[in-house]
């Protein structure tokens, strides 16, 4: 049905034939696929952050289901950019389609020592900052500090050719002078947003569930708060914005384009759903069909018109 | 597989306590003792997360899989609730299974409570192959404990314990001074494991441990059900229970 709808999206050189993506960490393209669906047929695909170093993660337990979603303190247990680059970044050449590999670190420097590392290789279509990983310096994530979050945008587009996508940390009190700052030191795309700051405590064991204490929460909960993080940012900047937070349908996926998102990012859904980004792909196109509409590009922000 | 499949039966097996028959041919036909599943019964958005539960039966001939399901929070609840007719959404089979060694002539199966459910399928295999089984199982009563009388209806010798100051790892004990156990499979109790950890030390049988951990995925991808291991070399990491495990060398788990 309706094969003629345009669902392509633009970032910069990175060209996805839909909006849907994986987001990072949720759906790793060896494990997830379940052999559901070929993964070509996703907007992109979305490699689970790479720290500068190698990385355990945190103790268990690492999830926990609560209401309206989950919380997770995996804590990017990582092979470290310098492995990654040696043992593993070869599986992803020459797929069908576009790889965004998700990188992070401990010190502002250490985003753009990933991308001096990553080279601009051609196995990677573009790379998006997790700026939500606590700075050792400060103890507070990248993107909660405007100075350092301008500096580790700033400093790792020089480092680079490819797309950068600043995936900032909701649990500020304004998005906008962060989105802002991200935008002028250089990024191509912003993803709004993170997981949201949470925790949940065992009452009879009288202490935390997870293993490291708090976590940050995904899922239907965060879906409201964050979709008015992308209707604030998208007034103030102009490049694209990609939604992650709760998206767990087609609909979601609308309401945030409707917002302003150009492309989304479905998480914790994966895993109640792993069919889930392929129907949200023939949702949107459906409701585009319906409503008239020949591309995805035109609702994009379409909720704020006058 | 993942795929939206019909309940068959629910049996009652006691308080809190049932066995979900699904119809499944696929994932029968691949299934091996010690997998799992990502079940979900609901619709609705809540319980957010599918739950994972091992396979206590696997037909492939009739095409039917079966759980066994304790009640424990509101996703268990739901699934505990379904109904002959109604559909299940069933990812798997998941995870690697209990290694079956090909020329064992006798094994010991160690299990608690509900977490005894994937040593039944194991049974099988070996009953299958004429290998003698010991089972040793223990719960807070009997009505926690499913398959109580099907490893006596496979020709195994079992013994249970529901008292607290009986452990059945005792009764394995003295079977060792006796016996010449090729493996011994255990699940549902880390305490019981470590008894078992201290005979292999002694006696030099294979040993396998299934473990249990909160999952959100089931399949590897969101390196949430971590648990520390040692390797060979004695190095310490994180595995993934769902990808890497569920059952694992019990010399990896317990040092």
């Amino acid at each position: 049905m309706s094969a003629e709808r345009d669902l392509s999206v633009r970032i910069g050189t990175l060209f996805m034939k839909n909006p849907v993506m994986p987001a990072a960490g949720t759906y790793d393209y060896f494990e997830n696929n379940a052999g559901l669906f070929p993964m070509e047929s996703l907007g992109a695909i979305m490699i689970k952050s790479v720290h500068r170093h190698p990385r355990p993660g945190n103790p268990p337990p690492r999830v926990v289901e609560v209401y309206g979603g989950m919380i997770n303190a995996v804590g990017i247990p990582s092979v470290g950019m310098e492995a990654f680059m040696e043992r593993e970044i070869g599986r992803f050449a020459a797929l069908n389609v576009p790889v965004v590999l998700s990188i992070s670190g401990s010190r502002p420097g250490h985003y753009a020592e990933c991308l001096e590392l990553l080279d601009n290789d051609p196995c990677i279509s573009a790379v998006e900052m997790n700026l939500a990983c606590p700075n050792i310096d400060s103890g507070l994530p990248f993107s909660s500090d405007l100075a350092t979050l301008r500096y580790t945008v700033g400093e790792s587009r020089k480092a680079t050719r490819l797309p950068l996508i600043a995936k900032l940390n909701p649990s500020v009190p304004d998005i906008v002078p962060f989105a802002r700052a991200a935008e002028e030191a250089g990024a191509d795309a912003l993803t709004l947003s993170n997981t949201f700051r949470a925790m949940k405590i065992d009452i009879d064991r009288q202490k935390p569930v997870l293993g490291s204490s708090f976590g940050g929460l995904s899922g239907p909960a965060v879906k409201a708060a964050n979709l008015f993080l992308v209707w604030s940012a998208f007034q103030q900047v102009k490049i694209p914005i990609i939604a992650c937070g709760g998206i767990c349908s087609w609909q979601d996926a609308v309401e945030y384009m409707l917002a302003g998102a150009s492309a989304v990012q479905v998480g914790s859904r994966n895993f109640s759903n792993p069919n889930v980004m392929p129907e949200i792909i023939a949702g949107i196109e459906s409701y585009l069909a319906e409503k008239g509409y020949a591309a995805a590009r035109e609702i994009v922000g379409l909720a704020h018109r006058q | 597989m993942f795929a939206s499949c019909r309940v068959i039966e629910n049996e009652r097996l006691g308080e809190g306590l049932v066995r979900l028959l699904i119809d499944a041919p696929e994932f029968a036909a691949q299934a091996k003792p010690g997998q799992f599943a990502m079940l979900r019964s609901w619709q609705e958005m809540e319980p957010y997360l599918p739950r994972p539960i091992s396979l206590n039966q696997i037909d492939p001939e009739k095409g039917r899989i079966g759980f066994v399901i304790r009640v424990k929070g509101a996703g268990t609840e739901r699934l505990a609730r379904c109904r002959p007719g109604d559909y299940i959404q069933v990812h798997g089979p998941l995870g690697n299974g209990f290694p079956v060694l090909e020329h064992a002539g006798c094994v010991a199966l160690v299990g608690r409570g509900v977490g005894a459910a994937p040593l039944r399928p194991l049974a099988e295999a070996y009953a299958a192959r004429g290998c003698e089984i010991r089972a040793y199982l223990s719960a807070r009563s009997e009505a926690l404990l499913p398959d109580w009388d099907f490893y006596g209806s496979l020709g195994a010798k079992a013994v249970f314990s529901s008292d607290p100051t009986k452990k059945v790892t005792q009764e394995l004990a003295a079977d060792c001074l006796r016996m010449n156990f090729d493996a011994v499979y255990s699940c549902g109790s880390m305490r019981l494991a470590k008894d078992i950890r201290l005979l292999q030390k002694q006696y030099g049988f294979a040993a396998y441990l299934s473990l249990e951990a909160r999952m959100a995925c089931g399949v590897g991808a969101c390196k949430g059900c971590v648990c520390r291991t040692v390797s060979e070399d004695g190095v310490s990491s994180y595995i993934r229970v769902c990808s890497e495990g569920p059952v694992l060398p019990l010399e990896r788990i317990v040092e």
